[in-house]
């Protein structure tokens, strides 16, 4: 954990007291998840849900419900027992014919949020993890501040922490200190997170996964199954440079981080080639199997900073606005 | 090709034992990665996994095994047996013993180490000279040592065994000093005088049987009251006893049957081969040629007094006798 341990903090009292009002934690003087102007950037986004949603309480999203929202949606014929306070007036007068008004409910969205703490996430610098609880930290805190249902939950081989039902900016605190405590360990298994989180979350929503997707089980199962739940699923493919790039060479007996598994071999460019190659058919099968299913799907490495992947790169992905 | 000490080449033995140890030399750095996957999914196409990648890529082992493998051959001293080998001259030394007019290999002896010495001759090289020395009853050099290759072509076509024997050893001290430093290839039946064992003489033998018994001498007297007496010797070389036919033709008509039993290494009887009175009678006549011939046992006689000579292989062949004892050479 020594690598992610700068990148974890709790969030910085400012936006939480603002948004919130309720004393946040010390911070610390580390770097934090989310600093401040990263937030009041944020604060202008919100996630974009690309069909209308079923939601549970009134929201700010276009809701399937008609009924009493502000946004106009459509005209209907008079029956009795319709609220006569939604009668067109203007329409009776001219066609001689009773309509009524329907409004678009306004709904919350279900966000859910997934992040990989496998042990193999602690790898790159800044660590994979230290990436992906940024994303899921601002996505979450997008998610929040425009009112929708945010869940987050964390998987590894087993069952992780989870969070859900959280709700308005107040609850940011709440997220970004969990994603604060955690930690790396066990191997992937993206398969029985998603059936847990899909299991205990009926509702359809956006479901946000960030992994590296290194599972040697496969991914096509779990993602298959969220969109067989019509979940709109975005994935956020996060990978280290050491591993697109390894600058290895010699007699090497490589250790899995995860499962302890030993390859031994000896790398010299052929191997090195080789490995592109599989790399290659590894990302672009994963790229054409998403596009084929309709998974947003966005790569990234460690590398590439979080402010700049949320303002710029999910923006032209479509997971925010 | 050969090799003088073989059992050095057990030392190749230690190359397998040399790739053992390198094989068996771990020296893996261990490496903590995210991920096998995908380095399981490059391993049917990298062939990074095994073992032997090792070896290939390994130029020091390369080194070590081409060292061993040179050190092994080289204590085992190999050597190339070949004509071609030596670029020095060329002595072609022929026995013209009379021996070597048997037939025990096909045409005759001295045939067959004639078309050995031309075989010779034709694969030296361009700058080597060639000389031929027949070892007759004293050393004849044919054709002095020269680069020129038709002179001693035709001295060894030209060239006939004797009627004694041939001074081998004399005709080899010859031989090495008309070159010095050169090669001198013998080729000899040992009949009479085996060559001397010299570093660069080598020596053929020609020829496969032991038996050697022949007519050694044949006399012819006038005697006073003017008939012909001839006297026959019969020599057996070997060390076996012989019994061989003995006939004595004059003008196609045997003169003289009997079977002579010689003892080895002995003459035959002085008695024996003395010839009947019958025949001396009839040969009145001084310049009577006449011929000899021990014939096998049990085998018919062609022609009378052509040699057939399958058991008695070395013939001393009288070809003709006179008065004057001057024996002539061969017909």
């Amino acid at each position: 954990m020594g690598p992610d341990r700068p990148d974890l903090s709790v969030a910085p009292r400012a936006s939480l007291a603002g948004g919130a009002g309720h004393a946040p934690a010390p911070a610390g003087a580390e770097p934090s998840l989310l600093d401040p102007a990263f937030l009041q950037r944020l604060d202008a986004l919100s996630l974009v849900s690309r069909r209308r949603v079923r939601g549970g309480q009134r929201g700010e999203r276009r809701s399937v419900v008609r009924g009493r929202g502000i946004e106009f949606d459509d005209y209907r014929a008079y029956e009795p027992g319709d609220d006569y306070r939604y009668i067109d007036w203007n329409i009776a007068s001219r066609l001689d014919r009773l309509f009524v008004k329907l409004f678009s409910e306004e709904e919350d969205l279900d966000v859910h949020l997934l992040v990989d703490t496998s042990r193999s996430m602690a790898a790159g610098t800044p660590s994979k993890l230290a990436l992906a609880k940024r994303l899921a930290a601002a996505i979450g805190y997008i998610g929040l501040v425009n009112l929708d249902r945010v869940a987050v939950g964390a998987f590894a081989s087993g069952p992780g922490p989870r969070l859900s039902r959280l709700r308005g900016r107040g609850r940011a605190f709440d997220l970004l200190r969990f994603l604060d405590a955690v930690r790396p360990d066990g191997a992937t298994d993206l398969g029985a997170a998603l059936r847990r989180t899909l299991d205990e979350s009926p509702r359809r929503g956006l479901l946000v996964v960030i992994s590296d997707l290194l599972d040697p089980r496969g991914y096509e199962d779990g993602l298959l199954r969220a969109r067989h739940r019509r979940m709109q699923t975005f994935v956020i493919h996060v990978l280290a440079e050491e591993e697109l790039n390894p600058r290895l060479s010699g007699e090497l007996r490589l250790v899995d981080a995860e499962t302890g598994q030993a390859v031994e071999l000896t790398i010299d460019a052929d191997a090195l080639r080789a490995y592109a190659a599989a790399r290659d058919a590894y990302l672009d099968g994963l790229q054409r199997f998403c596009f084929r299913h309709g998974i947003d799907y966005l790569r990234t490495t460690s590398a590439v900073p979080a402010d700049a992947l949320v303002l710029r790169y999910l923006r032209q992905g479509g997971l925010v606005r | 090709m050969t090799v003088a000490v073989p059992a050095a080449l057990w030392a190749l033995a230690a190359i397998p034992a040399l790739i053992a140890l390198y094989l068996l030399r771990v020296r893996r750095r261990e490496h903590v990665v995210s991920s096998v996957l995908l380095w399981r999914r490059s391993a049917p196409s990298a062939s990074a996994f095994r073992p032997s990648r090792r070896i290939e890529r390994s130029v020091l082992l390369l080194l070590q095994i081409v060292a061993a493998g040179a050190l092994a051959v080289s204590l085992a001293q190999p050597a190339v047996m070949g004509w071609a080998a030596g670029g020095g001259d060329v002595v072609l030394v022929l026995d013209a013993s009379m021996s070597m007019r048997a037939r025990d290999v096909a045409p005759t002896r001295f045939d067959r180490a004639r078309a050995e010495a031309r075989a010779v001759l034709a694969r030296l090289g361009p700058g080597q000279r060639a000389a031929v020395v027949l070892a007759a009853a004293r050393p004849v050099v044919l054709v002095p040592p020269t680069a020129d290759r038709g002179p001693a072509r035709a001295a060894l076509a030209a060239a006939q065994p004797w009627d004694v024997a041939g001074d081998v050893s004399g005709a080899v001290a010859l031989a090495t000093q008309l070159v010095p430093r050169g090669r001198v290839v013998v080729w000899t039946d040992g009949a009479h005088s085996s060559a001397p064992a010299l570093p660069d003489v080598a020596v053929h033998r020609i020829g496969t049987a032991r038996d050697n018994a022949g007519i050694v001498g044949l006399r012819v007297l006038r005697t006073a009251s003017g008939a012909a007496q001839g006297f026959v010797r019969v020599t057996n070389f070997g060390r076996t006893p012989v019994r061989a036919p003995l006939t004595v033709t004059r003008d196609g008509a045997a003169v003289y049957a009997a079977t002579v039993v010689l003892a080895p290494g002995r003459r035959g009887p002085p008695s024996s081969p003395s010839p009947a009175p019958a025949c001396c009678a009839r040969s009145s006549t001084s310049r009577t040629p006449c011929r000899t011939t021990p014939r096998p046992p049990r085998s018919s006689t062609r022609r009378g007094c052509r040699p057939c000579c399958s058991s008695v292989p070395t013939i001393r062949r009288s070809s003709g006798c006179s008065g004057s004892r001057r024996w002539r050479g061969p017909r």
